[in-house]
């Protein structure tokens, strides 16, 4: 499987290829990413018309916008940009607009063909509608891996969608660029639904203890965490998981540029871990800096 | 008790011997196996020595088992090791994988050939598979027309 733009490279080839880049099955996979200068609503459109039933995962927009801070378990340590403006101020430079060919609506035609789509990533697209974004994915009800990196909408509306109308949702990956705030019902109510959660990544969420707790613990099969850039924790919710280890499937847990995170609580946490006959998990990385 | 065994046979005419378990990752092999009567099987396929070798190598990998046990990264990290060949070697396995119908060989080879040609121009793509376009300059046009936002 090549990425879209590759294919329609391709169909230009000879006849063959050209015949077979028309076949439904050529756009169950949607890769765009490598195509984000040029495409627009009516290309996404078009490619998801062609799509037909087989539409299977949808990737838009790019994935290394300039100017963006990537966030990765792996890289040297976070700088920490309060808002887009702050970003954008201290960067020296108007922040970067990649996805601005796509209007704040283009996923509408998801309400369609998302019925069967599995996979949906959207890097950087700016602003978008809230009422459409949320529409849209309530069409897709078999989804089971969703990232949503760069874009300015609301999280917590999402969170709340994703436990009435995507319990299957396995993979979620949410960067809360937009700063927006997430509330003690939407946090239950999306742990109690969302059974089938085994990877989760909040970047950027005012979280605090109580509420990491109530996501760590309340997953049954839970292996990956990542709430880095949370502000808010202090790490006292490390306290009831050190005695609970050995029942917990989780096996990474990652805490960076966690502000307020206190080294006092990360040691106890380390130590009930060494005390225990089994050590499930098997990487912690945590990193407290000071601004 | 030992194990069944079946011998494979190349174009060349060497033959190769495999656990009949292990080869019925290949259903066309499986079904020739079915076919056959007797219990001294020879198989002969329509491949040369060195790819039969490869082919063989793979499904010895891909068979785990408690006796041969590997994990899902070490799978994977194997395969990308195995498809570090030349573009006609890979071509061939690609062609073996087929014949055989080896699904995880098939998808691996084509993945493969598929990775190659990412971000390739047409031009690039006809050297690279050594064919000709025989769409019409009016016809090669209309598609770039449609698509235009891939070609930009």
């Amino acid at each position: 499987m090549v990425d879209t733009k590759s294919l329609m490279q391709a169909s230009t080839c000879f006849t063959m290829f050209n015949k077979c880049a028309m076949d439904p099955l050529c756009y169950s996979h949607i890769d765009l990413t490598k195509a984000f200068k040029y495409v627009d609503d009516r290309v996404l459109h078009t490619l998801l018309n062609r799509s037909g039933k087989q539409l299977r995962s949808l990737k838009l927009g790019r994935v290394d916008a300039p100017g963006s801070v990537f966030r990765s378990s792996c890289l040297p340590p976070l700088i920490h940009y309060r808002n887009s403006a702050s970003r954008s101020l201290k960067l020296g430079r108007d922040a970067p607009s990649p996805g601005c060919f796509f209007t704040r609506s283009c996923l509408d035609p998801l309400k369609l063909t998302g019925n069967l789509l599995t996979s949906l990533h959207i890097y950087f697209l700016g602003f978008m509608n809230m009422d459409s974004l949320l529409d849209s994915l309530s069409a897709c009800s078999n989804l089971t891996d969703l990232k949503i990196v760069g874009v300015n909408v609301l999280l917590e509306p999402i969170l709340e969608l994703l436990a009435r109308k995507c319990c299957l949702i396995e993979h979620l990956f949410l960067d809360n660029c937009y700063q927006g705030m997430i509330t003690y019902p939407t946090i239950k109510l999306f742990v109690t639904n969302c059974l089938k959660i085994t990877s989760l990544t909040l970047l950027d969420f005012r979280l605090n203890d109580a509420m990491a707790q109530i996501l760590v613990t309340g997953f049954r099969i839970l292996k990956y965490i990542n709430l880095s850039n949370t502000a808010g924790i202090t790490g006292s919710f490390l306290r009831n998981l050190g005695h609970r280890s050995n029942d917990s499937p989780l096996q990474t847990l990652i805490l960076r540029d966690c502000f307020s995170l206190q080294e006092r609580e990360v040691v106890e946490f380390l130590n009930s871990l060494i005390g225990e006959t089994s050590d499930p998990l098997d990487t912690l990385m945590y990193q407290a800096t000071t601004v | 008790m030992s194990t069944k065994k079946i011998m494979l046979k190349s174009s060349e005419g060497k033959t190769f011997e495999i656990e009949e378990e292990t080869a019925r990752q290949c259903q066309t092999i499986a079904h020739m196996i079915e076919a056959e009567c007797t219990d001294n099987v020879i198989l002969v396929l329509k491949m040369t020595s060195e790819i039969l070798e490869m082919v063989i190598e793979y499904c010895n990998k891909h068979h785990v088992d408690a006796a041969n046990p590997c994990s899902d990264d070490d799978l994977e990290k194997w395969d990308k090791e195995f498809m570090e060949k030349d573009k006609s070697t890979i071509f061939a396995l690609t062609n073996a994988a087929n014949f055989l119908n080896n699904k995880s060989l098939l998808h691996l080879a084509g993945q493969t050939v598929a990775d190659m040609i990412k971000g390739n121009t047409p031009k690039q793509m006809r050297e690279f598979f050594n064919i000709e376009n025989d769409l019409t300059p009016e016809e090669e046009a209309a598609i770039r027309r449609e698509n235009k936002w891939a070609f930009e």
